[in-house]
Parts: structure tokens; sequence; C-alpha cells
């Protein structure tokens, strides 16, 4: 008779629980090098994409911060004439540029606005500009600096011009002002005039900040600053420029944003009635430069002015104009 | 613990087990050099995964048995395709020098010839001595499925026994 079962019972094959213990022990230490190592390299690899992509993303797109070396730096060169060109009464004064890395970086222009008491804030963080792998947006403007008013002038975005007794109304509106207050406003002439001549309407109490150049048959006519502008040494005040000088800053102007539209193209550039298409600045830009060229002096219809109550009043009183705009009214002047 | 040890301690592992693998592997390959290389890949790939439910010889098992079914997959090969080729004496003579005593390898030898559904069941029940919740569990059998076929197996082997028992006389 076959006892199987007690023969099968005999072929049981032995295990041995310490060993299988010390084995449980290993797996895990092994396990845990092996996590850590995976830990380690990933590490190593985000390391290795901050430490090597960021800087080759700077490479690849528009750097502002190496164009703002130097004390007059590039980028503050060109973005003083970018503001001094399309926005009256602002300067931009210096530039501060915060890398962000991957090709972002935070852009802070110390600006002056030129109406009032001029006030000069270093390192104040308004506005805050991003440029985003070579895009510009803007983020904070508090200040309205970078804002465009493009109703300022006759004939822009529908603006008409006055009829006699508007005209006289809106004087009577700016005598009705304390005497103190000093007034800005953007005045529409009907004539085309010399900005030299122009210049010296200039007295203590009165003042031409800024003048939109005339340039016949351009959609895009940049401006010039007149007065007390605060930029680089060496240089003669612009209220003490000749024709000559003027021309030549003006046209200076118009070539370095020329020349560098890749740092300043995303504000935008509005030539007449819209913004110009990124495509088509750089032609616009030769037009306006050939335009000024071509002139032998620069002229102008649109113009912005300050000064006391009286002086404003009195001027546009005399003065030939399709209209005017009060920017601002400071009521008084220190 | 440093690595040298470790290393030292699975060498010892293996040395322990190999016999017990070998025996297992004989059980599924029928053929020593193919049970070898699969012996070593299961202790590399077991001894890297174990989980601790159960013995490290259960999950070797578990692990060897996966492997021979990717096996027989590449090789386009049934389970039972090369059980009539095989001859008793054989399969004695592999399983020989794994188990030390004649009656027991010729035992072993038997439960190799198995099909393979009887020689898996057998393989947990006898060599790893499994209880049979475990096994049912493991196979995705009802218990009395699982007895059916451990039944089964038993007479089988006794069948073979006696024919060979019968051979001697």
């Amino acid at each position: 008779m076959i006892d199987i079962d007690k023969e099968l019972d005999d072929l049981a094959l032995d295990q041995n629980e310490d060993l299988d213990k010390a084995i449980e022990k290993i797996i895990d230490r092994r396990m845990r090098r092996v996590a850590i190592k995976v830990v380690a390299v990933t590490l190593l690899i985000i390391a290795l994409i901050f430490l090597g992509l960021s800087p080759l993303m700077s490479l690849v797109f528009t750097n502002p911060a190496s164009a703002n070396k130097g004390s007059h730096s590039l980028l503050t060169k060109t973005w003083q004439a970018y503001f001094e060109s399309n926005y009256p009464y602002m300067e931009c004064y210096s530039i501060e540029v915060k890398k962000d890395g991957f090709g972002c970086y935070t852009i802070y222009p110390t600006m002056i606005d030129h109406r009032g008491d001029i006030e000069l804030v270093l390192g104040s963080k308004d506005p805050e500009i991003k440029m985003t792998r070579g895009k510009l947006s803007i983020v904070k403007d508090t200040g309205n600096y970078t804002a465009t008013l493009s109703g300022r002038f006759y004939g822009y975005n529908g603006t008409r011009a006055w009829t006699g007794s508007e005209k006289a109304a809106e004087i009577k509106s700016i005598r009705q002002l304390p005497a103190s207050a000093w007034v800005y406003v953007s005045v529409s002439g009907k004539k085309t005039s010399d900005i030299a001549e122009l210049k010296k309407i200039d007295k203590d109490k009165l003042h031409i900040q800024w003048a939109q150049v005339y340039l016949p048959k351009c959609d895009y006519m940049p401006g010039i600053n007149l007065y007390e502008n605060a930029i680089n040494d060496n240089e003669t005040p612009r209220e003490d420029m000749t024709a000559k000088q003027l021309k030549a800053q003006y046209i200076s102007n118009i070539k370095v944003m020329r020349e560098n539209t890749r740092l300043w193209k995303g504000l935008g550039l509005l030539g007449g009635y819209h913004y110009v298409d990124n495509d088509q600045i750089k032609p616009t830009l030769d037009k306006a430069i050939k335009a000024a060229e071509k002139s032998d002096t620069l002229k102008t219809r649109n113009y912005c002015i300050g000064g006391t109550r009286d002086e404003i009043a009195d001027y546009l009183e005399k003065t030939d104009i399709y209209c005017a705009h009060i920017d601002k009214v400071d009521l008084a002047h220190l | 613990m440093g690595r040298k040890l470790e290393n030292e301690m699975l060498e010892q592992l293996y040395r322990s087990y190999y016999d017990s693998l070998m025996i297992i592997a004989c059980s599924y390959t029928h053929n020593e050099e193919s049970a070898k290389d699969l012996v070593q890949t299961v202790f590399l790939k077991a001894s890297v995964s174990y989980e601790p439910r159960g013995s490290f010889l259960f999950w070797c098992n578990k692990v060897m048995r996966n492997e021979f079914y990717t096996l027989l997959r590449r090789n386009k090969m049934r389970a039972d395709e090369d059980l009539d080729s095989l001859d008793l004496r054989s399969q004695d003579d592999v399983l020989s020098s794994y188990i030390h005593n004649e009656e027991r390898a010729r035992l072993a030898a038997m439960i190799s010839m198995l099909p393979l559904k009887y020689r898996e069941v057998m393989i947990d029940s006898v060599y790893l001595q499994m209880d049979d919740d475990e096994i049912a569990e493991m196979r995705g059998l009802t218990r009395a499925n699982l007895r059916q076929i451990r039944s089964r197996a038993r007479k089988m082997l006794i069948e073979m026994k006696e024919a060979e028992d019968d051979r001697y006389r």
C-alpha cells in the first residue's frame, strides 16, 4: 500500500525565516538608495535646467538687462527717445532691470511727468513693465506714464474744432481758476509754425513744453521735448537749443528708435489713428526720418504749453487755433 | 551594512535556496540548462522586488511562474507540449542532483511529469506547503476545485508509482 501523503510531505522544501528577513532588509536599503539616487538626479536635472536653460534663453531672446549696462545705457537712451517722441510731458530718466530668469525681465523706468513740480523718485516701482521672451507688457502704471491720449489734438479720434463761443467759454473757465493756478494745455494750431519761432513765446510764466513735429504725408509724426529735459550731461538744455540742434536731436531720437525697435516695440507706436503693425514699424520710422531730414527746420501745428492761468488764457485768446485740450491744472506752482 | 556585506548575504541566500529553486524550475522546464537560466533570472528579479507577504521561496515561485509563462509565449509553445516525449528516468536523473534521496527524487520527477495545471498546484502544496486558502486565492480557484485538482494529481502520482513498481517486479 502506497502512503503517498507521507511521501509528499517529505518533499517539502526548507525555508529559512532569518534569511528571508535579511533579504527584506537588503531590499529596503537598496530601494532607499535607489530613491535617493532618483531624487538626487532629478534635483541635478532641475538645477541644470535652471543654470543652463535660463542663460540660453537670455541669449536667444531680447535681453534688456544687457542693454542696460553703463551710465547712459542703450536701453535708457532708446526709451528716452521713445517716450520723448510719443508722450507729451513724459521723460524716461533712468531704468532698472530685474532678471526673472528664463528670458523674463521686469523693467522699472524712472519717469518724470513735466506737468507740475517735478518729482524724481529714484527706485520707484511705477511703472512696472515685463519683458517675457522679447514681448513687453505693462503690469502696473498708476501714474499713467505710458497711457496714450488719442484725442488730444484736432483731427485725432474725432476731436473737432471749437466754435467761437466754445473757445470763449473755455477761456472764461480758465480765467475762473485761482490766479496761482498753473495750466497745461495741448494746443491744435491752425497755422504751421517754425518750432524755433514758437519757442519765442517762452517767458517766465509761459513755456512751450513739447511739440509734435509736422511731417507732411507721414501718418506717424513724433514729437520733441522743448523744456526742462533732465537728460544727459554736456547737452545743451532744450530751451537753449538752436533750430539746427533741435532738428539734429529730433532725427537722432527717431534713429535710435529705428535701430532698437526690439527694445520698445511691445509698447506700441501710434501712427495717426491706429497703432502701427510690428512689421511696418521700421518703414514708418524710415519715412519719418526721411521727411524730417528733408525739412529745413522743424515745424509744428500741435504742441503743449504750460503756464499761469492768465498767460494761458491770453495766449489762447490771441492765437488762431482749432481747439485746445486742458491736460492738467495745478492750483499752485511752487 | 556595507554593499560588500549585502552582496555576501545575497550570495549566501542564493546558495541556500539554489537546490530548492532548481527543483521547482526543473518541474517547469524539464531541462536542467533552461532551469539554471530560469533560476538565475528569477533570483535576480525576486531579490529586488521581494514583498514580505510570505516566504522568499514563495515569492520566487511566483516570479518563476510568470517567467515560465513569458518563456512559453516567447517560444510559442503550449504548456504541456513536451510531456509525451518525457521519460521518468531522465527527469529522475536531473532531479537527483538536487534531492539526495532516491525515492524522493523519483516522486519529484513524477510531479514534474504531471500536466501543468496539476503540477502547479502540487508545487504550491507539496514543495511550498502553502495552505488551501492561499493557493485557491493565488490561482483563482474555489477550494472545492482545488481539492479536486489535488486529489486527481495524487491519483495520477499513485498510478505512476504503481506502474513503476510493476516494472521492477
